[in-house]
């Protein structure tokens, strides 16, 4: 028995020894530091304080790198420096934990670490799938950081580095131009509007890059084109990641969720997202939530969460619109014309203008009717012109004339579409009945001085 | 039935046998015991451990020894305040300044009548419009009494749509009547009165910040309501356009400050006549630098506008984080279009400047306020001034650390006490915010101990 009591006690105090080491060894691992979540909404909150859990009970690389992410994207970026520097260090060939250390400390601002980061996360690249992607990232963060650092030059040699990357040849060609090399950016800049035809940015940069050439009939033939350039390049593709990872965590994701339920199933969409609103304010899903309820013909709910969505998130012209349609649906004709009126005033919309135009209809007066209509044709053709769809801007704005002929912007547009197409005689034609409703409209006087190589007379 | 009696002596030894075995089970049961409990302590073990400290950022300054008396005008916010801008005027001239206010949540002008002295009235100048940016009092019309013209944003985030206006509030017998002068243009940011081609009536500077297009027009007078719209630059993102007479030769000028990855400082030249000549003072290799705005004031006091840039816009992704190369540059006017940068201080997130003579000492200090400071960091500022030696050496002092996120800033004597006072409004767009609210607020400056 004392033999038994011995070996148990000696067993007992190995393995007391034991869970001794392994506390040593659980106090001297890195924990997850502690993030003020009260400014949150609970769906963000609550999937933080998940993901810092998962990391105090296992913190492998991974772990770290997923709770970094998420802070970054919750805008704890020291919080996600840190953890993104213990995912690098758990797993040093990690390419994605070193990449996002990189971008951790190109948050914080300190640029010299941003660019170590990212200068160690390049030999990394070639585990990954796509290699030169993986070292474009890093040459595009090297350079954005040593252009921080008002480092031109080598900034330059790091975004030429970064090969195909479009960020990165959006920099450079951006570089050039405010040193004054027209020529070499517009050798860049012509392929990259070939390939990038809608891309606004690329024909911005190469009007200037013309002029400092001399080119000033090409870049005025930029400066219009950008005009009808409907897309917008995300020039920093870092912050582009950011709103990717920000799109995934919490709230967002499940407002995502919720909103491609609405077309489909909008009741559904409706019960999830009352949950979150009630759960927190969001201004975000107030909006969809509204057009949820919309579609299920709770108009009487849509009325009363875009009065508080206005009291709290300030009016738009879409908002009124809404609330008209809303009210509308109420049998409320009259708040509806009005809340219409409020926003046609505040800016052309298409859908409000033949909301009214067939308000003034039901009401017998169908001279104000028509004006309504031709300024729903005139926003129309508008929008199909800034996205170059120049045949329905045409026959648009030509329909918006023959009902009123007294729209000077309708003139205006419609003269820009003939001069795109070549039809100058046209556009001359058009910009003259533009000048002769408003005298005083600057680009419809260039344009004809342009066209016609003399100023127009008052 | 009774119990067996037990003879004392056979107790005492079943006692002594049962104890080991008791000792001996519990040793089994510690044994047994301790390995689940190790491991299911970890997370308490943990739970125990502080986490190593962490980045520390922003900027913090000294308490400012002068004494400053903070107040918050109108009412306070119920929602998170929209204030893209703030200026003292003397509206009503009845010698009191007064403070007007452009509130993008109300969609409102609204001026701030100091009426008596420290009591405000508040009186909306105009309702309805669109995110209003900007407003510049000025007697447009030359009927004698002060207008007021109007920059309309029309939404407070990045687009490009075509949801800008220039406004002019009229004023009357009856009230402040709009109307629009300027539309179908993109977001338009800033706008500032003067005669620019020298014609003795008001023209206007426009700043179209758009956001990734954008323009700089000039609108000149041509009487009546009808202005017309003159192309001074493309480029997106032009926050301010500030006119002063920068080369001296008696006419008005216009400097810009355009962002948006542009980061540059322009001039305008005045050749009168309406032509311009444009000069790109000031290229910023930084596209990160986060232009705020721009402002024209004679630091130095030699008699020529300079200009003072704060950067600190850091409104890329829906948080931001202060930046080190945030703070506050003052361009000297050396003459003939020359103008030497001068850093006159960091401070994370600033977003506006404004100068004036804070202490009463007869030179100009700058008042610097912050969107986006680490308001983790207890102390961090939201406002600080610097104080001018008299030979533009600034010292930075903090003013206040709250209400967090201002975004704009006017300076002006609001009590007649010789020295400037300070009033500044909070916009909170960003996501992350604090418990340290407010709308619009002034500091009037007071002794010194």
């Amino acid at each position: 028995m004392k033999m038994l009591t011995r070996l148990l006690q000696a067993g007992i105090a190995i393995e007391i020894l034991g869970a001794a080491f392994f506390v040593v060894v659980w106090l001297s691992d890195p924990v997850p530091p502690r993030s003020d979540l009260a400014h949150y909404h609970p769906a963000t909150a609550d999937e933080i304080r998940s993901l810092e859990k998962t990391v105090r009970d296992s913190g492998t690389a991974d772990n770290w790198l997923t709770l970094g992410k998420a802070y970054l994207a919750g805008g704890f970026f020291p919080h996600g420096e840190y953890c993104c520097e213990q995912a690098a260090r758990d797993d040093a060939a990690s390419f994605e934990a070193h990449y996002w250390w990189g971008v951790a400390l190109n948050q914080l601002g300190d640029t010299s670490q941003a660019i170590e980061g990212f200068r160690q996360a390049l030999p990394l690249a070639d585990d990954q799938t796509s290699v030169d992607d993986a070292r474009a990232r890093c040459w595009y963060g090297i350079g954005r950081n040593l252009l921080r650092q008002e480092d031109a030059a080598n900034a330059e040699a790091a975004f030429r580095k970064a090969g195909d990357y479009l960020p990165a040849r959006c920099q450079l060609v951006r570089i050039l131009v405010r040193a004054d090399r027209g020529s070499e950016a517009i050798a860049i800049l012509d392929e990259l509007v070939s390939r990038y035809p809608n891309e606004s940015t690329f024909y911005q940069l190469r009007a200037r890059a013309r002029e400092q050439t001399g080119d000033t009939a090409g870049a005025f033939d930029d400066r219009t084109h950008v005009e009808r350039a409907p897309d917008r390049l995300r020039s920093d593709s870092i912050i582009a990641e950011l709103q990717f990872e920000f799109g995934a965590i919490g709230l967002n994701r499940q407002l995502g969720n919720c909103s491609r339920l609405t077309a489909e199933q909008p009741q559904q969409a409706v019960t999830c997202l009352r949950e979150l609103l009630s759960a927190g304010w969001r201004t975000e899903l107030a909006v969809t939530l509204v057009e949820a309820e919309m579609r299920i013909g709770n108009a009487q709910q849509a009325v009363d969460l875009l009065n508080e969505l206005m009291q709290r998130g300030g009016t738009t012209p879409e908002r009124l619109a809404q609330l008209a349609y809303g009210h509308r649906w109420l049998e409320q004709d009259e708040m509806s014309f009005e809340l219409l009126h409020r926003a046609a005033q505040l800016m052309h919309i298409e859908s409000v203008h033949d909301a009214l135009s067939q308000a003034y209809l039901t009401r017998g007066e169908s001279e104000l009717s028509d004006r309504h209509r031709a300024l729903a044709s005139m926003t129309g053709g508008i929008a199909a012109f800034r996205e170059n769809r120049l045949l329905e801007a045409s026959s648009q704005l030509q329909q918006a004339l023959q009902l009123d002929p007294g729209l000077s912007n309708g003139w205006f547009y419609l003269a820009e579409c003939y001069r795109v197409e070549g039809q100058d005689e046209d556009a001359i034609d058009a910009l003259r009945r533009c000048l002769q409703i408003d005298q005083n409209h600057g680009r419809a006087r260039s344009r004809l001085l342009r066209l016609t190589g003399s100023n127009p007379e008052d | 039935m009774t119990a067996e009696p037990v003879n004392p002596g056979e107790q005492d030894r079943r006692i002594e046998t049962a104890k080991p075995r008791r000792a001996l089970l519990t040793l089994l049961l510690v044994a047994v015991a301790i390995p689940p409990l190790t491991y299911f302590s970890k997370p308490l073990v943990r739970a125990l451990k502080s986490p190593s400290p962490l980045h520390v950022g922003g900027t913090s300054f000294p308490e400012s020894k002068r004494q400053f008396e903070q107040e918050s005008i109108g009412p306070e916010p119920a929602w998170n305040s929209q204030i893209t801008n703030v200026q003292m005027v003397d509206l009503d001239q009845d010698g009191l300044l007064d403070v007007i206010v452009c509130d993008a949540l109300r969609s409102q002008v609204i001026w701030y009548r100091q009426h008596p002295q420290g009591d405000w009235e508040e009186h909306v100048l105009g309702s309805d419009l669109l995110v209003p940016a900007h407003a510049t009092v000025a007697d447009l019309d030359q009927d004698g009494d002060q207008d007021v013209v109007v920059a309309i944003l029309g939404d407070l985030f990045g687009t490009d749509r075509y949801s800008g206006r220039v406004v002019w509030l009229e004023q009357t017998a009856d009230g402040f009547v709009p109307h629009v002068i300027l539309d179908d243009v993109r977001r338009v940011t800033d706008v500032r009165v003067g005669d620019l081609d020298g014609d003795d009536d008001y023209d206007i500077a426009v700043a179209v910040f758009g956001y990734s297009i954008g323009q700089i027009l000039w609108l000149e007078n041509r009487g009546g309501e009808a202005f017309r719209d003159h192309v001074l630059l493309h480029a997106p993102g032009t926050i301010h356009v500030p006119l002063a007479d920068f080369d001296g030769d008696g006419d008005l000028d216009i400097a810009a400050v355009v962002s948006q990855e542009e980061e540059e400082i322009w001039a305008f030249e005045n050749k009168g006549g309406g032509e311009f000549h444009s000069r790109r003072l000031h290229v910023s290799d930084n596209f990160d630098i986060g232009s705020a705005g721009l402002i024209q004031d004679d630091l130095d006091g030699d008699g020529d506008p300079d200009l003072i840039w704060p950067v600190g816009d850091n409104l890329e992704y829906e948080f931001s984080y202060p930046q080190p190369y945030h703070g506050c540059i003052w361009f000297e006017n050396k003459g003939d279009w020359e103008f030497e940068p001068h850093r006159i201080a960091n401070f994370g997130g600033a977003y506006a400047a404004a100068a004036g003579d804070i202490d009463g000492d007869g030179d100009r200090d700058v008042v610097l306020v912050s969107m986006v400071n680490e308001w983790q960091e207890p102390g961090n500022p939201c406002i600080v001034w610097l104080e001018n030696d008299g030979s533009q050496q600034f010292q930075v002092w903090r003013v206040a650390d709250r209400p967090t996120h201002l975004t704009t800033v006017a300076c002006g004597d609001l009590d007649g006490d010789g020295r400037d006072d300070i009033v500044a409004g909070v916009m909170k767009k960003m996501l992350k915010h604090t418990d340290r609210d407010g709308r619009v607020v002034s500091w009037r400056s007071g002794d010194q101990p």
